[in-house]
């Protein structure tokens, strides 16, 4: 096999530089997959969306509702286990920490906004605020990680 | 995050004139996992250890060093 120190690009790839380049590749690929998976279901909620009513507002119809819920279920359960299968125990650091804050944090400070409902103090809870800013607070605590 | 171990893949791959990546491809790991491991800042887990441990022939303790004496955890 060539033998080099760098782990730049060269003509003639060892064994393990083939496995890792193969490895990488089956990663990038259920990446793709799950994005446009994610795509896909975001097109057709955009499509079900009445008319005329605000974003996340409105009736869509039961087909709508129950395909995209089981579209949901499928691809995040799914895709979990087989990015897991693909990925090294690096490429899931940063999104079991990305989960651990996100969900530490929603623990944290529901309790928090529930109470100060109770006393009239601010809006009633709003499940999609919650989810939106669980997914924010993934998403930087993941970058975060992965920038290190 | 923790005290990170010492290690001496780097030498070891060095060693061999292996990449990262072809060590990585070895052990089934990323190229920038190798770096992480070799440049302290991930402790890989014990299988992964385990692996890197029979793939150079060694023990884990002859590539791992978490700077603690042997003798003080002995019973």
């Amino acid at each position: 096999m060539a033998n080099r120190k760098s782990s730049g690009v060269s003509e003639a790839l060892g064994p393990g530089e083939k496995m890792e380049r193969d490895r990488r590749q089956r990663r990038t690929f259920v990446l793709c997959v799950l994005m446009a998976a994610g795509g896909a279901c975001g097109l057709a909620l955009a499509i079900a969306e009445p008319k005329g009513a605000g974003i996340l507002q409105g009736m869509i119809p039961a087909w709508a509702a129950v395909a995209l819920a089981a579209a949901w279920l499928v691809s995040v359960v799914g895709g979990s286990l087989w990015y897991k299968k693909h990925a090294d125990e690096i490429d899931l650091a940063a999104p079991i920490w990305g989960q651990a804050v996100g969900g530490a944090t929603i623990i944290l400070l529901y309790p928090i906004w529930y109470l100060l409902w109770r006393a009239a103090l601010v809006p009633a809870p709003d499940a999609n605020v919650v989810f939106v800013a669980l997914y924010v607070v993934m998403a930087c605590a993941y970058l975060w990680k992965k920038s290190r | 995050m923790g005290a990170h171990v010492k290690n001496r893949l780097r030498v070891l791959r060095a060693e061999r004139g292996w990449s990262q990546a072809e060590l990585g491809g070895r052990i089934g790991v990323s190229r920038q996992a190798v770096n992480a491991i070799e440049t302290g800042r991930h402790d890989p887990s014990l299988p992964l250890a385990f692996r890197l441990a029979r793939l150079f022939g060694a023990s884990i303790e002859e590539i791992f060093d978490d700077g603690e004496p042997q003798e003080q955890w002995r019973v």
